[in-house]
């Protein structure tokens, strides 16, 4: 793993030097950078060598590894979202961030499952976000390539060239899977829904929820064909309105309610990669976090920024993900 | 070694994208897409689309795939 947490006059000099970074941190760091070959965004919650770190004064630095022989920055307003798979290298990877509660992030939830091209390279990214004391007082920021370029608006990808045989790879780690509960579908694509199916039966949603006295920790988990897919709950009103989701559910997907987790820490573990992995890009969860009190806990030797969402091709919740390069 | 586009194992799987339990992760949530896009059902014009997209995934990719085309392709 190349990233770790630096101060904004090392991460300048990194950038003047012409590699290309993947940058996460406070958005008065980050507004001091000078121009290059680097995206990032706002957040200031890490996973780093020595475990889970909350700070605004240092940015956390993925460094692209001198493999990669070319990179674009870009930057995509919401109606400019499909073009990002064809915008990429023939042979390479793209890295995505989208700045949370945009009509960027919404959009990108919603419709990347159906952009044409998206499985052409591999397609990872993350979410990002504020400290949760700033919730609703400051905006979620991304940057492209300069310290002048923040926008609350704009998704902005870093488009990587790897040579001719060199294949990237994304990957998750999901600690959740379905519980043995009904089977939920819903009618329409959505961050918020007001009704499901349950077992085919229609029911209001918060009332179901609240019926059978969900732990809202707990995910919906669609099954993808043996890949674990997550949307989190935000809120479960009390007065039977409409569920707020972390990411949409889709129609014609069957979900259902995850099984409770045991120790998140030990079962993380052991689901990490293997030792002869070593992920050029990470990101995890802000819930993931919060709800296994991750602050000053190490998660293997995985690092990066802990985020509001993350992106392996589509938007994924409460997962872990990561980008390999093959030599 | 892949088989050509014109192979019809290529239509079988993605009129059953169902049949194989799948390790690739891109692969899974391609085949979830072809599921969600109808499967046999689609129209012979998204058919013929879909097979494209799925041959050239499984060319660029295929490297990293050994597992799974051992399963569909034998």
């Amino acid at each position: 793993m190349s990233g770790n947490l630096r101060t904004v006059t090392e991460t300048s000099a990194l950038i003047t030097e012409g590699r290309h970074l993947l940058l996460a941190g406070d958005e008065s760091l980050l507004a001091q950078l000078p121009a290059g070959s680097w995206i990032g965004g706002t957040i200031p919650y890490f996973m780093d060598a020595e475990g889970g770190v909350v700070t605004r004064d240092r940015i956390y630095v993925d460094e692209l590894p001198a493999l990669v022989v070319d990179a674009r920055v870009a930057s995509y307003s919401a109606d400019e979202l499909s073009r990002i798979p064809g915008d990429g290298f023939s042979s390479g990877f793209s890295v995505v961030i989208l700045p949370a509660t945009s009509e960027a992030h919404a959009r990108y939830a919603a419709e990347a499952p159906e952009f044409t091209g998206l499985f052409e390279r591999p397609v990872v990214g993350w979410v990002s976000g504020v400290h949760l004391d700033d919730l609703g007082k400051v905006s979620p920021k991304v940057f492209a390539g300069s310290g002048g370029s923040g926008t609350d608006s704009r998704a902005v990808v870093l488009h990587a060239e790897l040579p001719e045989g060199v294949l990237a790879s994304a990957d998750i780690v999901n600690l959740f899977h379905q519980g043995d509960g009904p089977v939920l579908t819903f009618d329409e694509v959505g961050f918020s829904q007001g009704k499901v199916s349950v077992d085919g039966v229609p029911r209001v949603f918060a009332d179901y929820l609240t019926e059978i006295g969900h732990d809202v920790r707990l995910p919906l988990v669609a099954d993808y064909f043996g890949a674990m897919i997550n949307v989190s709950f935000q809120a479960v009103p009390d007065d039977g309105g409409p569920v707020a989701l972390y990411a949409p559910v889709f129609d014609g997907i069957e979900y259902k309610l995850a099984a409770p987790v045991g120790d998140y820490v030990s079962e993380f573990v052991s689901q990490l990669p293997s030792g002869s992995v070593s992920p050029t890009f990470s990101c995890n969860c802000i819930l993931n976090f919060l709800y296994s009190d991750l602050e000053g806990k190490k998660t293997g030797d995985v690092q990066g920024p802990i985020t509001f969402g993350e992106v392996a091709y589509q938007l994924l919740n409460q997962t872990l993900v990561y980008l390999t390069i093959h030599e | 070694m892949l088989p050509s586009q014109t192979d019809p194992r290529w239509r079988k799987l993605i009129d059953q994208p169902d049949q194989y339990t799948y390790k690739f992760l891109a692969l899974k949530i391609l085949m979830q897409r072809v599921a969600r896009k109808g499967g046999a059902r689609m129209s012979p014009t998204d058919r013929e689309s879909t097979v494209v997209e799925v041959f050239s995934f499984f060319q660029k990719n295929q490297a990293l795939m050994g597992d799974d085309i051992a399963v569909i392709f034998g």
